[in-house]
């Protein structure tokens, strides 16, 4: 069929580079094994996309991703009725097609998609494991291979977007965080293809600018924020303008906190 | 018979009322009169004497030594006028011939002589008085050649117009003036004398005190255009407030000179006319400040004009100027710093306090260094060293101290680097921990201490280690500079960033040591550590006698360079410089100079003058062990206080979060860690932890207040004033329900209908929105004709689907009410209170909105002073419209004053916590804010700011006012933010649903 061998381009080729930072990996397997959806927490930038995308490659499984945002409905993951020639045709959304073929769903950010729409997930991540669809009239009983797996980020401290506790509690939630400074040192050389001083350096900036959360910033500066300041520091964009752009500019508008990051940022390098 | 000889004539004139000696002064004075004169002489004499004798004894007297200066003609003219004046008074008569040969002595010309004569008759015809003083002052104006001809005649005749008005003040005229016209031009005297006019209120002395300081000040002027400027300045001022000008004058003598020095005192005077124009009391603080001004301008005076236009941006910005002027406050002074040029504390504070935060970890406060609380114990305690350096950068562990303004450096990135470079110092100290050793660490250097000097203790914190040995100042400072020089080593490590700038700042700091001359042996031996600490060398060269120690102590002290030091590290390396030093005795050949034991703060003490101190601060600033721990000990007492408080409201907070919640209280200025002897700490938390003890709803105590604080903007000073005002939240009382009863039916049917128009606003849940683009399903009409389209071979429509589109109307809206005592005035019409139709008008406004189904909340707001702004719940967002709510609206009471920005700030805070997409305040009012201290234009001022902070928060502010003068202060105050004004006030609950409808839809 024409859908399941598009599958194909849902498998991952090569395998992405992951660090572990604790024990996600065993827990990942193990909610996999019993077939229970995961709840992956913790700030952005940490990695939990990464290691959602490496699991699926060590479990060898094909992996959607859904970026969920506010106008997120429900036929946007279950799919509709299209028209194609003379007739409608039904086209599958991103979930069904992970619930037929067994694979990995991804539903990034899921706290950005509308509180109805999360709700076509309950069937799934109970003991039923089923998806019903009711355009069609179809229920389709989810493939011993599928997995939900939800992400989302405890650090909007808004009230409107936090997980409802019928959704939260169905899942097996791991809490994510930065990395130990020397892994986060490891990850980041590694990502950007520097060398260690300069990754440890920019770890440090890390570590210090994180001291500033809930003290003028919203969030701690992310460790994928710091591989791109590595990136373009290997690129060859001069150290300075390199955090200035990936940490200060990127973290803040204002001006008197960028101020800040930037003097902060300076004072780790020459 | 022959006539008899003049001196006969005299003899038997005078015969009765003379003694014979003064009738035979008279007669030889009479007998030098030339003879062919003589009897002209002697006529004229003799008619005068028909007047009166003793005026004509007088002119006899002197008739001689006249007629030596003018010519027969003259000298009856002069008679004449004698013979008018004497016929007023014989006194004046007397004297008035008495001064005549002293009067024609100055006047040479003949021509002036007749003038002189014709005018003074002319004036005597009007009044003798003014003639005698004419007589007496025209002849010196007439000797100097400060008047030509016309000049003179136009001095004479404004003295003639001026006695027509006021013969005192022509008096004075006749006095002054010729003071007063070498240095001022007769073109401006008609001015002058109208200035000095206005100067006078009811009584004249005024404008007599502004002539007679006339000619002092005016000849201090040099130019005629200065003068004029004065004069303007002066009457522009007199419109508005005459005292103040005349005041303004005669100061002028004062304030002048020091601008006369720069060249400034054009400007002076041309800016004050220019302020004088909006406020004369302003031009007056500005005038009469000027020296003071210039005092504080210092090098920059010439910067004056620009601080002034500062000033009047401030004027014409619509707040006060006063403050700025007068130099009281700060706003003045921030422009003269900003001219100054350099950097200013206030301006980077932010950046170096998240600078700081970021290096150190933890939560910190920057503030200059005037705010540190010095000398708490002012008895026995002896001066710290903070006091000898007010200006050095130091913490107290919860802040950072630093100078507010450095200006080091022609460039202000040196001058912001210097900052830096003190800030991650002194954020060093913290993160390094250089005030609290690990017992662990130095448990064997104590106890080695504790044996040696025989004492015990010195684990519990730096001072009581320092307190072991002999001299606790000494090893202080010791200590001190091996810190530094730890916490520099470490910062180089971890922050190579910063050490291209610790470098240049090195450099600066070393260039600033001071000399050592005059220090004592230790005070060079510690100086040249420091030196070398700081920067590797010493400014003037080490003597050879002290070179020894200093190698000795440096190696010493090099200990903390060492990656692995610690604060325990630099205790060491301190004792052990302290030793080697204390125990100097043992090479008294290299120690020159007497070694007395220094006193307990002898080494800071040493020396002469304030420079030279040994250890005058650099970058690295002071370290102050005693001030950290007892910031520390306050501390943690307030952090118990502050959970036993908590507790006994039920609330368990770590300790952890206690401190954190302190520490933010500190940074704001609510709490100040006091020492406990002044305060109680349980005092000093309970507006915190009121703050803290979250209000439980539906439990009993919802009639439990809850206070919150407001900043509250200072149009003056251009600043909020942090955590001003407190405004304390109640749920309102419940009433009676009958007045609202009574409520209800007398508007029983415009209830219906307003209720079942919002109805009608109710939007559906969902929206279905057929021929979308895109959707959940296909819209079938919509499809077929596409079909149909297709078939018949034209471009289908691809709007074939059913949109599913959620319609929230998303509004929530807050009345804010005003139950200020004013509100229970009664309308001119009715018997019903302002207050009475506001009720009526929210018990309507209520139910409309209610029916629409938009979250509304009502509150009232009233109280006295800013410590106590009542602000009271009538409903809640979160609560239902019900009866209770009704029963509050009916009980509402008309309370004190009305302090709007407060109540409007907590209102918005209230409002921004709904997430609608519309969020509306009303406000309801019934006139002019007004508090203690809250009135005017200052209240307008932080109204409107409240106001606009509200709009920056995406809240749509709307005033409804039922004072009829609204219009005139609500435009001013409400800027562009909407507002009515309802003249009618009976109308208001009838016309509340109406604009409320049109502000949502």
């Amino acid at each position: 069929m024409d859908q399941q061998s598009s599958m194909a381009s849902f498998y991952l080729d090569k395998e992405p580079f992951y660090q572990p930072v604790g024990e996600e990996v065993a827990l990942f397997k193990a909610a996999y094994d019993s077939k229970r959806p995961l709840l992956l927490k913790g700030p952005t930038g940490c990695g939990k996309s990464r290691f959602v995308a490496h699991m699926a490659y060590q479990l060898k499984r094909p992996l959607i991703t859904v970026a969920c945002h506010e106008d997120l409905t429900a036929s946007d993951l279950v799919g509709r009725y299209l028209l194609k020639g003379d007739e409608t045709i039904w086209s599958d959304g991103p979930l069904t097609l992970a619930v037929r073929y067994g694979a990995i769903c991804y539903l990034d950010e899921v706290v950005e998609a509308r509180k109805d729409t999360t709700v076509v997930i309950h069937p799934l991540t109970d003991d039923r494991r089923i998806l019903p669809i009711e355009k069609k009239g179809e229920v389709i009983p989810a493939s011993d291979d599928f997995m939900i797996v939800i992400s989302y980020n405890p650090g909007y401290q808004s009230l409107l977007k936090d997980l409802k506790q019928s959704t939260r509690q169905r899942f097996i939630a791991v809490d994510f965080n930065y990395p130990s400074r020397d892994l986060e040192i490891e990850i980041v050389s590694r990502e950007a293809g520097i060398d260690r001083e300069t990754a440890g350096r920019l770890v440090s900036i890390g570590q210090k600018v994180r001291n500033l959360k809930n003290h003028g910033l919203e969030e701690g500066i992310s460790t994928r924020l710091l591989i791109y300041a590595g990136q373009l520091i290997g690129k060859g964009i001069p150290i300075h303008l390199a955090c200035q752009a990936t940490i200060a500019d990127a973290l803040t508008d204002d001006s008197e906190m960028r101020r800040s990051l930037i003097e902060i940022t300076q004072s780790f390098f020459e | 018979m022959s006539a008899p000889s003049p001196s006969d004539t005299l003899r038997s004139l005078f015969e009765p009322t003379l003694d014979t000696d003064e009738i035979e002064d008279i007669v030889s004075a009479f007998e030098r009169v030339e003879t062919g004169v003589r009897p002209v002489a002697l006529n004229v004499g003799l008619i005068l004497s028909d007047y009166s004798k003793k005026a004509a004894a007088a002119y006899f007297q002197v008739v001689a030594d006249v007629l030596q200066a003018i010519s027969v003609d003259e000298l009856m003219a002069w008679v004449g006028l004698g013979i008018k004046i004497s016929q007023e008074s014989a006194a004046s008569g007397i004297r008035f011939f008495k001064e005549g040969p002293r009067i024609f002595s100055q006047i040479s010309s003949s021509a002036q002589r007749q003038r002189f004569i014709e005018l003074g008759l002319s004036i005597a015809e009007e009044n003798f008085n003014l003639a005698v003083e004419y007589y007496r002052q025209a002849p010196s104006l007439l000797a100097n050649t400060t008047l030509n001809g016309a000049g003179f005649s136009q001095w004479v005749e404004t003295g003639r117009m001026l006695c027509r008005e006021d013969y005192t003040l022509a008096i004075e005229y006749f006095r002054i003036t010729p003071d007063l016209l070498p240095h001022f031009p007769m073109s401006l005297v008609p001015k002058w004398i109208d200035v000095g006019q206005n100067l006078a209120t009811e009584k004249l002395l005024p404008t007599l005190l502004f002539m007679r300081h006339s000619p002092e000040i005016f000849s201090k002027l040099v130019s005629d255009a200065e003068k004029e400027q004065l004069l303007d300045l002066v009457e522009e001022v007199s419109w508005q407030n005459p005292l103040l000008a005349g005041q303004l004058f005669i100061d002028s003598i004062n304030v002048l000179p020091p601008f006369q020095v720069l060249g400034l005192q054009n400007v002076l005077m041309v800016k004050a006319i220019e302020i004088a124009k909006y406020d004369a009391a302003l031009a007056s603080s500005l005038f009469l400040n000027g020296p003071n001004i210039i005092k504080a301008l210092k090098e920059i005076a010439d910067q004056f004009p620009a601080w002034v236009d500062e000033g009047i941006g401030l004027l014409k910005k619509g707040s006060s100027a006063k403050g700025y002027f007068e130099l009281k406050g700060r706003a003045g002074y921030d422009v003269m710093e900003r001219m100054r040029g350099g950097v200013s504390l206030v301006s980077i504070s932010k950046t170096l306090k998240i600078f700081a935060e970021a290096l150190s970890g933890k939560p910190v406060a920057i503030k200059p260094t005037s705010q540190r609380i010095t000398g708490d114990e002012p008895s026995s305690e002896p001066e710290e060293s903070a006091s000898k350096y007010p200006d050095a950068p130091t913490t107290d562990g919860e802040t950072i101290f630093l100078p507010a303004h450095i200006r080091y450096f022609a460039q202000d990135s040196l001058n912001f680097e210097w900052y830096k470079v003190a800030t991650a110092f002194q954020a060093g100290y913290l993160e390094y921990n250089s005030f609290f050793p690990k017992i662990n660490e130095t448990v064997d250097l104590i106890e080695s201490l504790q044996i040696k000097y025989k004492k015990r203790g010195g684990f519990s914190s730096l001072t009581s280690f320092f307190s072991l040995v002999p001299e606790p100042a000494l090893i202080s400072s010791l200590f001190e500079i091996a810190e530094g020089a730890r916490v520099e080593a470490a910062l180089r490590r971890e922050y190579p960033g910063l050490r291209q700038a610790m470098n240049r700042m090195r450099v600066h700091d070393l260039d600033r040591r001071p000399s050592l001359v005059g220090l004592s042996p230790r005070g060079v031996v510690l100086e040249l550590l420091l030196q070398i600490s700081i920067s590797g060398k010493t400014k003037e060269e080490i003597p050879n006698t002290l070179q020894k120690i200093v190698f000795d102590l440096c190696e010493i002290l090099g200990a903390v360079n060492d990656p692995s030091a610690t604060v325990a590290t630099s205790m060491q390396v301190a004792a052990t410089a302290f030793e080697y030093l204390y125990e100097g005795e043992e090479h008294p050949e290299d120690m020159t100079g007497p070694m007395e034991a220094f006193e307990e703060e002898g080494i800071r003490a040493e020396g002469k003058g304030e420079d030279s101190g040994a250890l005058r601060p650099s970058t690295r600033g002071m370290l102050d062990p005693k001030r950290v721990e007892e910031t520390q000990a306050i501390k943690q007492q307030y952090t118990d206080a502050l959970i036993e408080k908590l507790k006994t409201a039920g609330l368990d907070l770590s300790s952890e979060a206690a401190a954190a919640a302190l520490s933010k209280s500190v940074e704001d200025g609510e709490v100040t860690f006091k020492s406990i002897r002044e305060s109680d700490p349980a005092d000093q938390v309970q507006p915190l932890a009121d703050r803290l003890i979250p209000e439980k709803p539906d439990q009993g105590n919802r009639e439990k207040k809850r206070t919150f604080y407001y900043d509250e903007w200072h149009c003056e000073e251009d600043q909020y004033l942090p955590r001003w005002c407190r405004v304390v939240e109640s749920i309102a009382a419940e009433g009676e329900s009958e007045t609202v009863q009574d409520i209800l039916n007398e508007y029983h049917g415009m209830i219906h209908s307003i209720t079942s128009a919002f109805q009608l606003l109710r939007p559906e849940g969902f929206k279905r929105i057929k021929g979308a683009p895109d959707g959940d399903d296909l819209d079938l009409d919509a499809l077929l004709a596409s079909r149909v389209e297709m078939k018949s071979g034209m471009t289908p429509s691809n709007r074939i689907y059913i949109a599913h589109q959620k319609k929230d109307r998303s509004v929530a809206v807050a009345f804010l009410v005003d139950m200020s005592g004013s509100t229970q005035q009664l309308l001119p019409n009715r018997e019903k209170s302002i207050l009475q139709v506001e009720k009526e008008a929210l018990v309507l406004m209520s139910r409309a909105v209610d029916a629409i189904g938009d979250a509304f909340a009502i509150y009232g707001f009233s109280g006295r002073g800013k410590d106590a702004v009542d602000f009271s719940v009538l409903k809640e967002f979160d609560e239902n419209y019900r009866h209770t709510i009704d029963r509050r609206i009916g009980q509402m009471t008309p309370s004190i004053q009305n302090r709007d920005g407060a109540a409007i700030r907590h209102a918005v805070t209230k409002l921004s916590a709904q997430a609608c997409k519309t969020r509306i305040l009303v406000l309801m009012s019934d006139g002019k804010p007004l508090d203690d201290g809250y009135r005017g234009s200052y209240a307008a001022a932080d109204t409107k700011a409240a106001l606009q902070e509200a709009k920056n928060m995406g809240i749509h502010p709307y005033c409804i006012t039922v004072d009829r003068e609204g219009e005139t202060y609500l435009k001013g105050m409400y800027g562009d933010v909407a507002y009515m004004v309802i003249d009618q006030v009976e109308t208001l609950p009838a016309r509340l649903p109406r604009i409320y409808k049109r502000l949502t839809t």
